[in-house]
């Protein structure tokens, strides 16, 4: 059985402006941003030269995504006293995530919308044997505040890849105790949502 | 950046899009360990599907509202490469209109470049189903266009 032929090569003019204007359309770089910090990886990925080859493919952009995002893993550069990039325009065009100075780590003061879909849990999103429960999401970029500078995200960093490092070794108990601290520490932490994954985890595993 | 898009053409709005792509990635980060190597992608658009789906259902009425209020003037030509905004939102009103499965495979196969058994195994389906279902779609597509399109040509003569 054959694929017939793409509208977008085989269809009237109208046709092809309508799916060609869909092709094109890009999230502005703010939410470009929101969306990384969302899995924890903004400037980590532009960072490491050997994520640079792994950009290059697509599963390659999504797994090391997935994988930073995980559990914060690799965000220490995030650490460095590099100075962040300037935010692009609102609505320049940004692949996401792009080698590309480093950046992320300044909030955007003026994203205050929030997101008109409801909230879907993970039961609903994700296959049959789902059993995890998540938060809706929110955004990182959002929730951070003009307050949060690069050197407070460096710590927000260390402090829950100590925690993640915890319950890699199985001790949970010492890695809920240091999301407490987390918590504590950071109400409006930029990796809370971060941090809530890692309790989820230490929680399961414990 | 694929995910973002996908959700979008499901409806959602620029925000709703980026949280639900964050969903995404954070869905399929819980479960690395489980997505077979070589299914990464599908499962990553099989989340954002039914994202998509259940934020649709929850919120059809206001999708529905909104679809009323943000109506796009027809004398805007879609054709006007400056303009892409007015195409994606001419997209977007014509798949409205379809079925949420007709959708699904439209979506997948014209804008993420999927073959027919691609999306039969995506969306789980047999691949006759998807074929079928994308028949369908690019009947109700290609119709839908072609009535704005000549929508938007009367408007324009009037405006002329």
């Amino acid at each position: 059985m054959r694929d017939p032929e793409r509208l977008l090569d085989a269809g009237t003019d109208f046709e092809q402006s309508l799916l060609r204007g869909a092709l094109e359309e890009r999230p502005t770089a703010a939410l470009t941003r929101r969306m990384a910090m969302g899995v924890g990886v903004a400037g980590t990925l532009s960072y490491a030269s050997t994520a640079k080859a792994l950009m290059q493919t697509w599963w390659g952009k999504a797994t090391a995504a997935l994988a930073l995002g995980a559990g914060v893993a690799g965000v220490s550069v995030l650490a460095s006293t590099e100075p962040p990039a300037q935010p692009s325009a609102q609505n320049d065009p940004a692949p996401v995530p792009a080698p590309a100075a480093p950046e992320v780590v300044q909030a955007e003061p003026a994203q205050t919308s929030e997101s008109k879909e409801p909230a879907v849990s993970v039961d609903e999103a994700a296959p049959a044997e789902a059993t995890v429960k998540r938060r809706p999401p929110s955004s990182a970029a959002r929730r951070a505040g003009p307050n949060a500078a690069p050197s407070t995200l460096a710590q927000e960093v260390k402090l829950l890849d100590r925690a993640r490092s915890l319950v890699h070794q199985g001790n949970h108990a010492a890695a809920l105790s240091l999301l407490d601290t987390y918590r504590s520490r950071y109400p409006k932490g930029v990796l809370q949502r971060e941090a809530q994954l890692l309790r989820e985890r230490a929680l399961r595993q414990r | 950046m694929l995910i973002w898009r996908t959700l979008r053409r499901f409806g959602m709005t620029e925000d709703g899009a980026a949280d639900g792509t964050q969903q995404a990635f954070l869905i399929a980060a819980e479960r690395l360990d489980q997505i077979r190597e070589g299914s990464e992608r599908a499962f990553l658009f099989g989340t954002a599907i039914r994202l998509a789906r259940s934020s649709h259902r929850k919120n059809h009425r206001c999708q529905l509202e909104a679809d009323m209020d943000t109506r796009v003037d027809p004398r805007r030509r879609a054709d006007d490469a400056a303009n892409r905004r007015t195409a994606v939102e001419l997209l977007d009103r014509v798949l409205r209109r379809m079925d949420e499965d007709l959708v699904t495979v439209f979506v997948l196969f014209e804008l993420e470049g999927m073959s027919t058994p691609e999306i039969a195994e995506l969306v789980q389906i047999p691949i006759g189903t998807a074929a079928s279902r994308l028949r369908r779609a690019r009947q109700a597509f290609r119709a839908a266009a072609l009535r704005l399109e000549r929508a938007t040509a009367v408007q324009a003569r009037k405006g002329g």
